[in-house]
């Protein structure tokens, strides 16, 4: 029993403890700078405001791998960690950590990903476009020379750009902004 | 108009065996053990009542204690508490109303009021500032609430039972205004005194604080607070109590079929967003009030009061029905009738599952609203089956069997919050003193709403639900609006400068440094302070939070609780919900034991005897 | 041009020619099933199309256990609960959908209603939600332009929470479709020009999208070419077989390229036009396609430019030189367009097909948010938006 059991060998679900730690931390900092931009970035609070009062939106990589929490309720965009939401009103899921990774590091772009079918959506489509429109504007926010391999269109560099990128990485990174 | 500065220090009991009224006073250590309202109320029974005695017996006392803040005009202070030993449960337990009873009372010049004996004939007290008369209630008995204050109105603000109350059903309650002192059965005790009415005629004495200016300071600290805190200015302000369905769902604790699951899809259809724009509602509170989350709103064009959320969690998402309109509609029987419609709709949830098992035989099943309205109008009068649903669901599972599904600790229904996606809130839902009250520490608060607790772990809530248990006691008998401290606790400077990721490293990682670090409860004890001129300091006030919380608990076990009786449903120890992915039951047994130790107790529950002598509440 | 990785998924059986319906009960037998129900509308009732179908069926053991006729022009979730309930208590055991998108949306929301057992459609919005085993379902197009009938998508809308729902499987798709020109052949000149245009713009935008991918590209290909040769025949002779059933095909095969494509500006833009200001699918496709080429350009000339092969013919292709095939692409879908207007009326701008010019700054917030959005290669923004409205605006 034992040496068939060594011959035809199972083969256990390991797991990708790196990638998933710096997803992990991209996704803490992503969360704090949509907290930060509602606040800051005229657009972002624009897009956001047009969503019902309570709104929920998670982004989580399956099976049950890091997820970061954002609802809008009582008038600002709160990010919540982890926190597991039952009926979110949207919920990006990526299907792989892998592409999660690769994504956080630059080395494929959020359309890519939707145009690959690395992701899908749970939940009310309608405001998809919405989200991802605030995603640009927060990367563009985070992310200062390299935005290009994040998104599909950069913006023009502004001041109002680079100041909100210094209250960003000032403050706003540590969740000081809310 | 005299006035009275600080308090009045004087409670009238009345006997109404021998229908004869004392005045009591409160010495001055009393009050700053005991800071008042539901504190001092417990403290008068302690000393004055037999702990054995029958709840529906003349031997029980209930007390009405308006608190400290009452009538100085301090944001959200239209509270008054009422402590008696509940029928329900066979222990002490104390409510919270934000009717016009209690400021009438005050300004009557009384600090409180307490009820022993009990009458022949139905009748009902005046309380004026001389002091009480006696009346007879015959034309009164068997009317609904809302038409005994009608008939009561020229005599002064009320405080009535309904029909429930007259037929001592187990949870039945005591309304003042649009306002109930819901849990405990309160309405039965009354009932079972031939007690229909108090009515008290205020206005005759004004109440000032002792220090005016500091009070001033502190009451506009508190009200910029209120108005800047996004849960009190905004979702409590706007949508109400309602609000909170949208948390609960999300975070899988609204409970569904008799908690058989903790989310539904269609919980949407009950938040208080939906409802507040579609049925136009308006606010409809407490007096005095600064965050307004009372709500009346127009139900297929007929104007009823918005159901609270435990209202709509059990007798809406609990009994699988998303119906506003219906929820309303019982809501307001449930009130007329004078009933808690949490024990109600906790009652009538484990009925529809008992049905659905064989167990019983009735109409009810879940989702379907047919026969609810009769099955409450049963409850209220002891109709046919309604004579076994009125002893609430512990009662009910007793005599039929399915103990395993009765939601309720210590014989009182649990409230609308699922303690499997909140392990705080299990353990204080088991040690809560009046059985399964989601006030008693409302760890839900941190672990669900704010997230400053991670909700699926034991870690620390041993440590934060003493912790809470201990505030709310203060500020249940100061007696403020709980809601209060949303505003009170986090717009202070340390927790309002740091991330929320912080406070959540330390509340979960470093209880203690943070209880030390943050006075959470300045706002509350200035403005005792201020009031009653007497100084305290935060350890004084904290601990006169325990002294409250343990004398309680020591009146309880005297009255039987043990270590056994504080657990939970067999079904939040043992089955785990559809909506969870992971098998989730709530590890009891391991938070428990840490409370103990953290409280002080013995391992069977008891406070030990160093404890009571070091509180002062035995020699 | 092969991209780094591709999807392709495409599991419909397709029954296509003259008699084709014929082949109706054999496939459903070979199915296992006896008693479909049949979704339709009042149009094809009044076009007699059922009774062709009925025809089909005489002699064969196939019984229709219920025939739904009502289905609104959106197809709405009361529709697709009533029909299900219908389903239910007749004890059908198939779906057969005869009409166009609308039918063919509801009967496919019917089929996840029924798969998954439950009476909340809500619960399954968005992509891949459905798990369970589906009923077998077919499809009979007869309007020959949304290629509905090939698509993993479907759109039902919920008038009590005034929302369209998207619900997107590869579970939804039929097990088999029929495409026989008999059914479409009652069609009058001015859908088929307008379905036509539907299907040509499935194609081309198929080709321009960020999915596409060298299968898709061949049917998007295959697809053009018949539309830009048979279509106008089909237009102005309504009676010829050969016409529409080519017409018919090209639908599907857009229809099979742009479900693994993907759609991107034109389809954002139009379904925003339709929805705010109710201009059929089909005519606001038509309008706008040649402005979102245009828009498109800068990041895809190398595939406009290959369009024109299909588009203009070889000749054509040889004779322009390299630098001007992706313009010369784009006029030709404008030329072809007005060719159209002149057999049929089809309108050639916003303003003749009924939009207000105060809608246009609405029609651009919808489009933004549109779900094809997200498939162009370029980020659409409102800027953007307006002014591909703008220019389709005036002639």
């Amino acid at each position: 029993m034992t040496s068939r059991r060594q011959r035809y060998y199972q083969i256990k679900p390991g797991r990708k403890h790196v990638k998933t730690a710096i997803v992990r931390l991209v996704m803490l900092t992503l969360g704090h700078a949509f907290q930060t931009a509602y606040r800051i970035d005229p657009e972002v609070k624009k897009e956001v405001d047009s969503w019902p009062p309570t709104f929920h939106v998670v982004l989580e990589v399956e099976p049950d791998g890091p997820r970061m929490t954002l609802i809008k309720r009582n008038g600002a965009l709160q990010y919540l960690g982890e926190k597991e939401l039952y009926n979110a009103d949207v919920v990006i899921v990526m299907k792989s950590i892998e592409f999660m990774f690769r994504m956080t590091m630059g080395m494929m772009s959020m359309p890519r990903i939707v145009a690959e079918n690395r992701q899908y959506m749970k939940g009310d489509l309608v405001l998809a476009g919405s989200i991802i429109r605030c995603m640009n504007r927060v990367q563009t926010m985070m992310i200062p020379v390299v935005t290009g391999l994040y998104i599909k269109k950069v913006p023009p560099l502004s001041l109002r750009m680079i100041k909100n990128r210094i209250i960003f990485w000032t403050c706003g990174v540590w969740g000081l902004v809310k | 108009m005299e006035t009275i500065v600080g308090t009045s220090n004087r409670v009238l009991a009345v006997d109404l065996t021998t229908q004869e009224f004392e005045v009591i006073e409160v010495p001055d250590i009393d009050r700053k053990m005991y800071i008042g309202g539901k504190g001092l109320g417990l403290k008068l029974i302690y000393d004055r009542m037999d702990l054995e005695a029958d709840p529906l017996g003349p031997d029980n006392m209930i007390a009405f204690m308006p608190g400290v803040l009452m009538g100085t005009g301090a944001p959200c202070s239209g509270r008054f508490a009422a402590v008696t030993k509940s029928p329900q449960t066979g222990v002490m337990a104390s409510s919270s109303c934000g009717g016009p009873f209690g400021m009438a009372l005050k300004t009557a010049g009384w600090d409180g009021l307490l009820v022993k004996g009990a009458s022949e004939n139905p009748v009902y007290l005046v309380v004026d500032r001389d002091g009480v008369t006696f009346r007879d209630a015959g034309d009164l008995w068997g009317k609904d609430t809302r038409q005994a204050q009608e008939q009561l109105a020229k005599e002064g603000e009320a405080l009535v039972i309904g029909p429930a109350g007259e037929n001592l059903v187990r949870f039945a309650n005591i309304a003042s205004g649009h306002r109930f002192l819901g849990r405990g059965g309160m309405g039965a005790v009354l009932g079972a005194k031939k007690l229909k009415a108090i009515v008290a005629a205020g206005k005759a004495y004004k109440i000032v604080p002792k220090d005016p200016e500091s009070f001033d300071r502190i009451k506009k600290i508190a009200t910029d607070y209120i108005n800047r805190n996004p849960w009190t200015s905004q979702a409590q302000r706007k949508y109400g109590t309602l609000s909170i369905v949208n948390i609960t769902r999300t975070s899988g604790i609204l409970p569904v079929r008799n908690f058989q699951d903790g989310t539904s899809d269609n919980a949407y259809k009950i938040t208080g967003e939906v409802i507040s724009e579609k049925y136009d509602t308006r606010h409809h509170t407490c007096k005095p009030c600064t965050i307004l989350c009372g709500k009346k709103g127009k139900f297929d064009g007929e104007e009823m009061p918005v159901p609270e959320y435990e209202t709509v969690g059990l007798l809406g998402s609990n009994l699988d029905i998303y119906d506003p309109v219906a929820i309303a509609r019982w809501n307001r029987l449930c009130g007329d009738m004078g009933m808690d419609t949490i024990s109600a709709g906790g009652t009538l949830g484990w009925v529809m599952e008992a049905t659905e098992k064989g167990l019983v035989k009735t109409n009810l099943k879940f989702g379907s609203p047919d026969g609810v309205e009769e099955a409450l109008l049963d409850i209220a009068h002891c109709r046919g089956f309604g004579a076994d649903m009125a002893m609430g669901s512990k009662g009910l599972s007793e005599k039929y069997g399915g103990t395993e599904f009765a939601m309720h600790v210590k014989g009182m229904e649990l409230s609308a919050y699922d303690p499997r996606g909140s392990f705080g809130q299990g353990l204080s839902y088991a040690v809560a003193n009046r059985g399964g009250c989601h006030l008693s520490a409302t760890m839900m608060v941190m672990e669900n709403f704010m997230c400053f607790l991670a909700p699926h772990t034991t870690m620390s809530k041993a440590r934060w639900t003493a912790f809470f248990e201990n505030m709310w006691c203060c500020v249940n008998s100061l007696h403020t609006c709980l809601f209060t401290s949303f505003a009170y606790t986090t717009e202070l400077t340390i927790p309002r400068f740091s991330s929320w990721i912080s406070t959540l490293i330390g509340m979960q990682f470093m209880p203690g440094i943070l209880m030390a670090a943050v006075d959470f409860s300045v706002i509350y004890r200035k403005m005792w302070q201020a009031v009653t001129g007497i100084s305290i300091s935060k350890s004084e006030f904290m601990r006169a939070g325990e002294r409250i919380h343990v004398l309680e608990r020591y009146m309880n076990t005297r009255m039987g609780v043990t270590a056994g009786k504080d657990t939970l449903p067999a079904r939040l120890l043992t089955e785990s919900r559809r909506c969870d992915k992971k098998n989730r039951t709530v590890p009891l047994d391991k938070m428990i034991a840490k409370y103990y130790r953290i409280r002080g107790f013995t391992p069977d529950g008891r406070p030990k005897p160093s404890l009571l002598k070091k509180l002062g509440i035995a020699a | 041009m092969i991209p780094r990785y591709f999807e392709y998924y495409n599991s419909v059986r397709v029954v296509a020619g003259k008699h084709a319906l014929g082949r109706l009960p054999e496939e459903l037998l070979r199915l296992g099933v006896s008693r479909p129900i049949l979704i339709t509308d009042k149009g094809v009732v009044n076009a007699g199309l059922i009774d062709i179908v009925k025809e089909h069926i005489e002699g064969s053991g196939v019984t229709i256990g219920a025939t739904y006729d009502d289905t609104p022009v959106d197809s709405s979730i009361h529709a697709v609960n009533a029909v299900a309930d219908i389903y239910r208590e007749t004890g059908c055991d198939s779906i057969i959908a005869v009409g166009g998108g609308s039918v063919i949306d509801t009967a496919k929301g019917v089929n996840i209603v029924l798969s998954e057992n439950t009476d909340d459609l809500m619960k399954f919005r968005g992509n891949n939600r459905v798990r369970a085993v589906m009923k077998p379902f077919a499809v009979i197009p007869t309007t020959g332009g949304t290629g509905s009938e090939v698509t993993t998508a479907a759109v039902i809308s919920n008038p009590d929470e005034n929302i369209k729902m998207q619900f997107t499987t590869p579970l939804m798709l039929p097990d088999f479709t029929i495409l026989d020109p008999a059914m479409t052949r009652t069609m009058p000149p001015g859908i088929t020009a307008a379905t036509g245009m539907d299907a040509l713009t499935h194609a081309i935008e198929s080709y321009m999208s960020i999915q596409r991918n060298p299968v898709s590209d061949e049917f998007a290909f295959t697809a053009i070419r018949l539309i830009m040769e048979n279509l106008p025949v089909a237009v102005s002779d309504g009676a010829n077989e050969d016409a529409r059933l080519a017409i018919a095909n090209a639908a599907m095969i857009a229809g099979v390229a742009f479900s693994n494509a993907m759609v991107g500006v034109v389809h954002a833009v139009a379904h925003a036009v339709g929805g705010v200001c109710h201009v059929p699918h089909g005519i606001a496709n038509a309008i706008i396609l040649p402005h979102g080429m245009e828009f498109n350009l800068p990041k895809v000339r190398d595939a406009v430019a290959g369009m024109l092969l299909p588009l203009a013919g070889p000749d054509v292709y040889a004779s322009t030189p390299k630098k001007r095939r992706a313009e010369k692409a784009i006029e030709t879908v404008r030329e072809f367009a007005k060719e159209l207007n002149r057999l049929s009326g089809l309108p050639l701008c916003l303003e003749d097909a009924g939009v207000r010019r105060e809608q246009l700054d609405r029609v651009a917030r919808v489009a933004i948010n549109d779900g094809a959005s997200h498939f162009n290669p370029i980020e659409i923004e409102y800027k953007d938006a307006i002014g591909i409205l703008v220019r389709a605006y005036g002639a």
